[in-house]
């Protein structure tokens, strides 16, 4: 690892002068579980690590009127340990749990997941199907963007110089609903997802997307419709909509699975995704 | 430019300058010369660095030295306290829990790190608690064995 200048503002403000000061040269450390190992690699050599871990409000989980908001250091453990999480959110407790492994969830953050914008991150997909929205700190305010449009590409994201990620913000969720999160991989610890599916249903409209088939987390609005038009949906209903899945991603061959595989598991993995967020559907 | 940075480790305090980019890891080996904890993989994967830090068990190969500031460390070498080794090194060694012994380090640091939030840990509690712990040699089952042996679940 190339050195480097550390330091641990105790303010957003302070974090965004000094990200503006040196541009590209500047990183934010937050758990350290991407960012660390691409500067071992020597992939990046930043002249500044920010450590964001002194700042109090980026620590908090809070539910108001607004929904729940996750601040950006709040750990995958504690999100897998919070109450109102696993009474309201289930899926992404239940994603944050299929990160890695236990030591490294006590550091890895939902936000360093978004933020990394990997095709493979866990934590991804159940947030488009939340409708989760990243809260973005500028020195000239705070903007929300759903989390749709914040990833552009792999690890592209829509910030802008001296912009800093505060933390993920879920609308609250009204009537009936239940999600869940099925990851394919090929063991259970320390492993990224060969693909993944979350599925997500409030009121009888389903939310779909898919991990790990194209360069970015995608929604499946084809297999949305079609589940939407069922007046049940079981294992033998489902079946268009797991077609239609096959027909809505564009996944790559690579040391995990090749392309073909990785069609037939994303048609397999949309079938217990749904099945299961039924099971929980109350 | 070196950082000062304070902190306790085993129940010692400790004061040092170190350079940023200095990995927790090299840091507890080479400047404290506590070898416990080894270097595996360098990258998270394999576990052998755990230690435990404000009682929760970290990859200390994954955070840097200054990272440690303030705070209150634990390794392999701070388990037997005045010459009597922990309930689980006596466990390890009953059910021939180690061969090589490269993993045990960290693979004690989970298991106590399971132990001091959930004493009465299920066989799935154990194996989240070492998911994230390779062993080469074992097996794995006598790990299993010595943890439940530990938490009072066999004797
Ligand atoms: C062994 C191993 C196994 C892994 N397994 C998985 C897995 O199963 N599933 C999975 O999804 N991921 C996995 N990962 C990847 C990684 O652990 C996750 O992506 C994690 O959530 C990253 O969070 P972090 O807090 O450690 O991020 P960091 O490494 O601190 O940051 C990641 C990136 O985001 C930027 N960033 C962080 N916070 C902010 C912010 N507030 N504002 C702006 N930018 C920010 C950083 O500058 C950096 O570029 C694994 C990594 C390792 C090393
Ligand atoms: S050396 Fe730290 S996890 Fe392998
Ligand atoms: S005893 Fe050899 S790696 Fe576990």
């Amino acid at each position: 690892m190339k050195n480097f200048e550390y330091v641990k503002p105790s303010t957003m403000e302070a974090v965004a002068d000094i990200l503006q000061q040196y541009g590209d040269g500047a990183k934010i450390l937050n758990g350290g579980t991407d960012l660390l190992v691409r500067m071992r690699d020597n992939l990046i050599k930043p002249q500044v690590v920010v450590d964001i871990k002194g700042i109090s409000e980026l620590r908090k989980i809070e539910y108001t009127e607004e929904g729940l908001f996750i601040g950006a250091a709040v750990t995958m453990n504690e999100v897998i340990c919070s109450k109102i999480v696993l009474e309201k959110y289930r899926i992404l407790a239940q994603s944050a749990h299929e990160v890695g492994s236990y030591q490294l969830r006590n550091r890895a953050t939902i936000v360093g997941n978004v933020c990394n914008a990997s095709p493979s991150g866990d934590t991804i997909a159940p947030l488009y199907v939340l409708s989760a929205k990243v809260k973005i700190f500028n020195k000239d305010g705070i903007r929300l963007v759903p989390i749709e449009n914040f990833i552009l590409g792999v690890r592209k994201i829509d910030l802008k110089s001296g912009e800093i990620v505060l933390g993920i913000l879920l609308p609250p969720i009204k009537g009936q609903n239940g999600g869940s999160y099925y990851k394919h991989a090929r063991r259970k610890d320390v492993d990224l997802a060969t693909v993944a599916v979350a599925a997500f249903c409030n009121e009888g409209q389903w939310k779909i997307a898919y991990a790990a088939v194209a360069p970015t987390i995608l929604r499946g609005p084809k297999a949305e419709e079609i589940l939407n038009s069922l007046s049940e949906v079981d294992e033998n209903t489902l079946i268009p909509a797991m077609d239609a899945a096959t027909s809505e991603v564009t996944p790559i061959s690579d040391v995990r699975a090749g392309k073909e595989y990785r069609l037939d598991m994303i048609r397999i993995s949309l079938k217990r995704a749904v099945l299961a967020a039924l099971e929980l559907y109350k | 430019m070196k950082h000062e940075i304070s902190f306790t480790i085993n129940g010692e305090k400790v004061h040092l300058e170190v350079e940023p980019n200095k990995t927790l890891l090299k840091m507890i080996r080479e400047d404290l010369n506590l070898t416990g904890a080894k270097e595996g993989c360098g990258a998270g994967e394999c576990g052998s660095c755990t230690i435990i830090i404000d009682g929760k068990a970290v990859n200390s190969c994954m955070m840097l030295a200054v990272e440690a500031d303030g705070k209150d460390i634990m390794t392999v070498e701070g388990l037997a306290k005045s010459g009597v080794l922990d309930p689980l090194q006596d466990t390890f060694i009953k059910n021939a829990a180690l061969q090589c012994g490269y993993c045990t380090p960290g693979m004690l640091m989970s298991a106590k790190a399971l132990l001091m939030r959930n004493p009465n840990p299920s066989e799935d509690d154990i194996k989240e608690a070492i998911g994230g712990n390779l062993c080469r040699c074992t097996g794995y089952k006598v790990i299993l064995d010595a943890i439940k042996e530990a938490a009072g679940q066999i004797n």
